[in-house]
């Protein structure tokens, strides 16, 4: 609905209309941001690990325990940002 | 929403249908759709609590003990692997040390056989030797034979000579003893000096 | 609306009316999928036990590669040998989620049961419970609070820094970044698979556009395989989340 409530932002006149346009704006800004450190935070941390596996066949296993570890901690961030987004578009 | 004549989602109408008020009636009220609702929270616990009771009592119990029998089976028969391998090694010993018997007997039989043959060799040899110096002996002997017989027929002749040319000098005749033993000696010398 | 696309509010994608029951007890489509992951669990580990034999085939060599992996994957890994007796709720746990989520690429279902947030909440409220009980059985009450909340090796004057952080992140973010992981990836790729699967459907009666039906159809394909993925590795993070908080909680030096 964020592109019908955009397409008519000169129409929006009413303070619920005026709230939903904002709202999805704000979502999608939202999830945008919050997007941004886990992906480069998650880029870098990988690359990192396969660095280390090459480097170290033997140690691969405990490498990737940890890897995806290390995957879910900073992925947190970008969920929260979903669930914010989540909140601001649909409640 | 259903002012679109187009088809909506198969999504839109699965649920349109189950939520028999529709959307619009309960557009007032939007339940958040992040927090937990009570239902699907208690009916998430039975599910869970009655999972993990079955998991541990009846579900487990089978799948670790035959792979913990499978473990012990591994590490016996590990074991018995081991000891066959003990085995192999005693038994790999006990033939290299009858090889190494073996060899050595062969050798002693080699050796043996090579000091019969040499001793053969040798007494073939010696017996070979001594018929050779025998026949060498022989026939040195016959040589010396020969030329004593040769040189005492020689002798005779020259001091015969000798006595005759003396005679015919002198016009006389000598002494045949005395001369002869004088001319007898000279050849001697002679020959010696040869 | 753009070119006929409608996007369905979120209740129609996320909510279910009970099939039976009311407020509390209502027994809806999550419900009855939470139910179908019990089931489909003690079918696998009843078949893989009924025929079983020393040399594993079949679905025996499943169960069994299965319990390994949880054990040599996620206990030995994180808790060490003395975490094997955590093997039934840690397997429970992996099963649970992995099935559920599965939910979501399954025809006639399509629905992540872990797209709401009861299941979550839950499981992860649950495990938060599990580790202080056992960190408090293995240390001692006064030894395990001690331990979690003044971390040893740390100057005096910092505890007023450490303190509140230690609490907040282990006795406060821990149960909701479980819960909100696990609720949020499966949210996600619901909505994301709804998304591919609406515009399919507007693009196969709109005459000019369907050229590009295909490309949305691959789409809606690869994320499908995708999900599968999320879904394992969903299940996989919950689980070793769960081992390493309840090796945090054993052994204090970890």
């Amino acid at each position: 609905m964020s592109a019908l409530v955009l397409a008519q932002a000169a129409a929006a006149s009413t303070p619920d209309e005026l709230k939903a346009q904002a709202g999805a704006t704000g979502a999608g800004m939202a999830y945008g941001l919050a997007a941004i450190g886990p992906g480069i935070g998650i880029g870098y941390l990988v690359g990192q690990s396969v660095q280390a596996m090459a480097r170290q066949p033997e140690a691969a296993g405990m490498v990737r325990t940890t890897m995806f570890l290390g995957i879910a901690f900073t992925e947190a961030l970008a969920l929260i940002g979903f669930v914010v987004f989540i909140l601001l578009k649909f409640v | 929403m259903a002012s679109v004549p187009t088809i909506l989602g198969v999504v839109n109408l699965l649920a349109a249908e189950s939520t028999a008020d529709g959307a619009v009636a309960t557009a007032e009220k939007v339940n958040n759709p992040i927090l937990p609702t009570s239902h699907e929270f208690f009916w998430a616990a039975v599910m869970f609590v009655l999972l993990w009771i079955l998991m541990k009592y009846l579900l487990l119990p089978p799948i670790r003990s035959i792979m913990a029998e499978r473990e012990q089976k591994r590490l016996d028969d590990l074991a018995a692997a081991g000891h066959a391998a003990e085995q192999m090694d005693e038994a790999q010993q006990r033939y290299e040390e009858s090889l190494a018997g073996a060899r050595s007997e062969a050798i002693a039989k080699v050796e043996a056989a090579r000091a019969e043959a040499d001793a053969y060799r040798r007494e073939v040899m010696a017996a070979a030797e001594s018929d050779a110096a025998a026949t060498k002996a022989e026939s040195a002997a016959a040589v010396a034979a020969a030329r004593t017989q040769a040189m005492a027929s020689l002798r005779g002749g020259i001091t015969d000579i000798a006595l005759g040319a003396a005679e015919a000098v002198v016009e006389r005749p000598v002494d045949r003893t005395r001369q002869g033993q004088v001319v007898e000696d000279y050849v001697n010398r002679a020959e010696s000096s040869n | 609306m753009i070119f006929g696309l409608e996007f369905p509010p979120i209740q129609n994608l996320v909510e279910w009316e009970p099939f039976a029951g009311d407020s509390w007890y209502g027994f809806n489509k999550i419900a009855l999928t939470y139910l179908i992951a019990v089931l489909a669990t003690v079918l696998f580990f009843w078949i893989a036990a009924s025929g079983r034999q020393l040399v594993p085939k079949g679905a025996q060599n499943l169960a069994e590669s299965s319990v390994k992996f949880i054990e040599d994957g996620i206990i030995m890994e994180t808790i060490g040998p003395d975490g094997l007796r955590y093997l039934p709720y840690l397997a429970s746990l992996f099963f649970f989620i992995l099935i559920s989520n599965l939910f979501e690429v399954i025809p006639g279902f399509q629905m992540p049961a872990n797209a709401r947030m009861g299941g979550p909440a839950f499981l992860a409220l649950l495990t938060w419970a599990f580790f202080i009980i056992v960190g408090i059985k293995h240390q001692g009450p006064g030894k395990y609070f001690k331990n979690s909340l003044f971390p040893p090796g740390v100057p005096k004057a910092l505890y007023i820094l450490v303190t509140p952080i230690e609490f907040i992140s282990t006795f406060l973010v821990r149960p909701f970044s479980l819960a909100v992981r696990l609720f949020a990836n499966m949210l996600a790729g619901h909505i994301l698979l709804v998304t591919f699967g609406v515009l399919c459907a507007t693009l196969w009666v709109l005459g000019p556009l369907l050229a590009v039906l295909p490309f949305s159809f691959f789409m809606l394909v690869a994320l499908t395989g995708f999900e599968i993925m999320v879904s394992f590795l969903q299940a996989y993070i919950f689980t070793i989340l769960a081992a390493v908080y309840l090796g945090g909680a054993m052994h204090p030096e970890h």
